[in-house]
């Protein structure tokens, strides 16, 4: 775990990493989260599980929302918020499972589930999912690609009901500048950067001039 | 003892027959049905001793000629190719020629692909027909054949069964909000390309940021197809002169060649790129390896096929391939497979010599296999495709052993699990093969029959899938995946081949970081072992003349595989990411030698060797090891020492 972050769940806490922190030069710097080994500890209920596709979400492809299984029955889960994810757009998250029960996803700015078929909320803000739990033993992974300092949703949720209980695992969250994976800003990178986030204004300032 | 008294004892052993007295321990009834089925086999015409029993069964079924003790065997084994539009897939051993080949046709079968060289067509032709195709002066032989494997996992067939779960809710393309944001402005920027992990972990991106990035280097990928070339290189996952030269002919395939120039490219991305089909025929695969050197040029060719029947003691015709490129200057590079290892409990395969497990009155002339405590070994899982081969040279085979597949109790053989191929010398290979489309079932007993006067010789018996066995030993990788190239006929032979094992990019459990080698990075637990052991040159000859068993030390043992490389990888073709399997680990270790190449292109293929082997990071056993050969091959310290 990185020295002043910590582990918190929804609403209790949430974590806040310094743009500064993240956008260092050091062999670490892509680091955004690390849980440790922790046992897995319900912050939460949703209503059946994403579908597990085979299908690792991964920079440069759009996934399609897999669909949920196992609806309406409750599942407990365990929300992990990043409030920023610092400079780098391009996101991994890892998760090392070793008993296979849990699955993970990831959700920009909340993760809203509800009872109300079909979709039991869990396509809403929906970014992507690794598509397996602990494949061949080795831990999972996902990417996704955000603007810098989005707010990043994890929530790790049990298979079945029930399974999660007592289970170890560990949550990585890394950030890096290009699909490169390069942990230090290039000048193209930064052009890029810059661009999206002149995007995502120019949109936001769209957006608020009234429809006739 | 010297092996040629060792051999001699063996061979008295089993002629004299001092076990008659063993119990066997599989149940009359059985006995009965296997003597029923080799009784069938001793009534064969000439003609029909020149097809695999697979096709003999067929034409008996077909024309409703049932044994009469065991009617369910008569039916053809379900996991014949068929093809309702043009028969059976077979591959025919003949004299090639136009008359050959029309006649195929006028029978009403399609032609695959044929090879006047290596003397054999692949063709699907009308059950109706074989026999008169069988005929012909011109035709040595006619086998059903199995299509063949590669060696990449994708995720979402692995879950099959998994995702036959219903689906509540919609699978509707969710673009995320910066892609929604961006599109809608015309800035698709964050729309990136896709990238291996396997980049980071073998220290590639260091190389490269140094400047070496596998310019001038030509690399040829053999896989089904690559239909997603034109995908790639509009993404920028590969480039632009990216070449397909010799397609899938049967398509479309799984695009798992479009997977694996990715991750060359993405390690190596100076490099220019072909691929070529090995999915069509053995000889296919053969003339696309030379192909790709001899009119491509490439410098470095790397495949993830392999075809059930390829040889375990002796250079194949694909192997020879391998062989005749790296006598060129060509590295090879070759998937050693997903098919289990005896580290992790999940090895496909026990070799060991025969011994005789005794005779029975039910059954005469013939003497089954000890396994050692038992005559037969088990499958645990449901198994597709079981193949026994033993140490006579190709095309001469003058030992017969056969193959039979047994329910759990070991009182029944079940259908299709039957192989009893004639083996009479010239034009006969040692191996046999069963197998059913539907599996056979978990618990099932595998039964080594002996004819009598068949020598005693050393056997490998493997699931052509990887599923395991209850009776296992080491040495999976066989077949061209361990060719050691040109190096057993030439000292100085100018190339090199090399068998590659798969390790989990994320085996440390951390973030993304470079291999760091020990026990933080094992081998897959699917990965495939070694050694091998072979026992004849690609020409048939004896390598230790008189000695070809395991007993007796015949033959020699190549350090299979040679190295480790990454697995489990994000990548950009569809169904491919991950990407887990010795197919992915390959095509990074291919991926590095390019960078090894490129930074200094008058390196031989010893220095190469020498660069990538003693570099590499020790893991599993200390030193040379069965399951990685040499360990896992780093780009930095390859160039450096290439450089030095």
């Amino acid at each position: 775990m990185l020295p002043g972050s910590v582990k918190l769940h929804l609403p209790i806490m949430r974590i806040a990493l310094s743009a500064a922190l993240l956008g260092g030069t050091t062999a670490s710097a892509n680091i955004i989260y690390d849980s440790g080994s922790v046992t897995f500890s319900s912050t939460g209920t949703q209503f059946g599980r994403i579908s597990r596709d085979g299908i690792s979400s991964v920079w440069g492809v759009v996934k399609a929302f897999p669909g949920v299984t196992g609806a309406p029955t409750a599942r407990a889960f365990e929300l992990f918020d990043i409030l920023d994810t610092g400079d780098t757009p391009y996101i991994q998250i890892g998760l090392d499972d070793p008993t296979a029960s849990l699955f993970m996803a990831g959700y920009l700015n909340s993760f809203n589930p509800v009872n109300v078929s079909p979709s039991f909320g869990l396509s809403t803000n929906y970014l992507g999912d690794p598509g397996d739990s602990q494949p061949f033993g080795s831990p999972s992974f996902f990417q996704i690609i955000v603007t810098p300092h989005s707010h990043l949703v994890i929530p790790i949720n049990e298979l079945n009901p029930g399974g999660g209980a007592g289970q170890s695992f560990e949550l990585l969250v890394e950030g890096f500048y290009d699909s490169s994976y390069s942990e230090t800003p290039e000048p193209a990178s930064l052009l890029l950067c810059g661009a999206g986030i002149l995007a995502l204004g120019l949109f936001r300032a769209f957006a608020r001039v009234p429809k006739p | 003892m010297k092996p040629v008294l060792a051999s001699a004892i063996w061979a008295g052993l089993l002629l004299a027959g001092p076990a008659a007295a063993q119990d066997i321990d599989i149940s009359d009834s059985a006995l009965q049905q296997i003597a029923a089925i080799l009784h069938e086999k001793e009534s064969r015409t000439s003609l029909q001793q020149k097809l695999s029993s697979s096709l003999v069964y067929a034409i008996n079924a077909s024309r409703s000629v049932s044994l009469a003790a065991v009617p369910d065997l008569g039916a053809a084994p379900s996991g014949l190719s068929m093809d309702a539009q043009s028969g059976i897939l077979v591959t025919i051993k003949a004299t090639v020629s136009a008359d050959l080949l029309n006649s195929i046709q006028q029978a009403g079968g399609r032609v695959v692909y044929s090879s006047a060289a290596l003397g054999a067509i692949r063709a699907r032709v009308p059950l109706s027909a074989v026999e008169t195709l069988a005929g012909r002066a011109d035709v040595a032989s006619i086998k059903s054949a199995l299509p063949p494997r590669h060696s990449g996992v994708s995720l979402a067939d692995y879950l099959g069964p998994r995702l036959a779960k219903k689906v509540a809710g919609p699978a509707k393309p969710q673009l995320n909000v910066v892609q929604r944001i961006l599109g809608k402005v015309g800035l698709p920027f964050f729309i990136g390309n896709t990238t291996t992990q396997g980049l980071i972990t073998h220290g590639a991106n260091t190389v490269q940021a140094g400047g070496v990035r596998g310019n001038g280097i030509r690399v040829g990928v053999l896989s089904d197809s690559a239909e997603s070339i034109p995908l790639l290189i509009g993404t920028g996952d590969l480039p632009p002169d990216a070449l397909n030269v010799a397609d899938i002919i049967d398509g479309p395939g799984s695009s798992q060649g479009s997977a694996m120039m990715e991750i060359v490219y993405d390690l190596a991305p100076g490099v220019q790129i072909f691929f070529a089909s090995a999915f069509n025929s053995p000889e296919s695969f053969a003339d696309n390896i030379r192909l790709l050197r001899n009119t491509y040029h490439c410098d470095i060719i790397v495949d993830n096929v392999s075809y059930s029947d390829e040889p375990a003691f002796q250079d194949g015709v694909i192997a020879q391939a391998v062989n005749d490129v790296t006598a060129s200057g060509a590295l090879y590079f070759s998937a050693t497979g997903n098919a289990g290892n005896l580290t992790n409990g999940t090895a496909s395969v026990w070799e060991g010599d025969f011994s005789p497990g005794g005779t029975s009155a039910l059954l005469p002339g013939y003497t089954l296999h000890s396994f050692g405590s038992q005559s037969f070994n088990r499958l645990l899982t449901t198994t597709g495709v079981v193949n026994l081969s033993w140490s006579d040279p190709l095309g001469n085979s003058t030992n017969d052993y056969d193959l039979f597949v047994l329910n759990s109790a070991g009182t029944a053989v079940l259908p299709g699990g039957s192989s009893t191929t004639i083996q009479n010398g010239a034009g006969s290979d040692p191996f046999e093969e069963v197998f059913s489309s539907s599996g056979f079932p978990a618990n099932a007993r595998i039964v080594i029959a002996a004819k009598a006067g068949t020598q005693p010789r050393a056997l490998h018996l493997n699931n052509f899938f990887g599923e395991p066995l209850q009776l296992k030993t080491t040495g999976r990788t066989h077949g061209h995946s361990a060719s050691a190239g040109c190096v057993l006929s030439n000292a100085a032979c100018p190339g090199r081949a090399f068998g590659v094992a798969a390790v989990a990019w994320n085996s440390a459990r951390g973030f993304t970081r470079p291999f760091v080698g020990g026990a933080s990075n094992p081998t897959e637990p699917f990965s495939s072992d070694g050694p091998r052991r072979m026992f004849y040159k690609a020409d048939g000859t004896p390598i230790t003349a008189g000695n070809v068993l395991f007993g007796t030390n015949g033959g020699i043992v190549l350090a299979k595989p040679d190295l480790a490389a990454a697995d489990g990888v994000a990548t950009r073709t569809p169904g491919f990411s991950p990407f887990f399997g010795a197919s992915a680990a390959v095509s990074h270790a291919a991926g590095v030698a390019a960078l090894v190449k490129s930074a200094n292109p008058a390196a031989t293929g010893q220095q190469i060797f020498n660069a990538l082997t003693s570099t590499a990071l020790d893991i599993r056993a200390p030193g040379i090891d069965r399951d990685s050969g040499y360990g896992i091959v780093m780009a930095p310290a390859a160039v450096n020492a290439i450089l030095h």
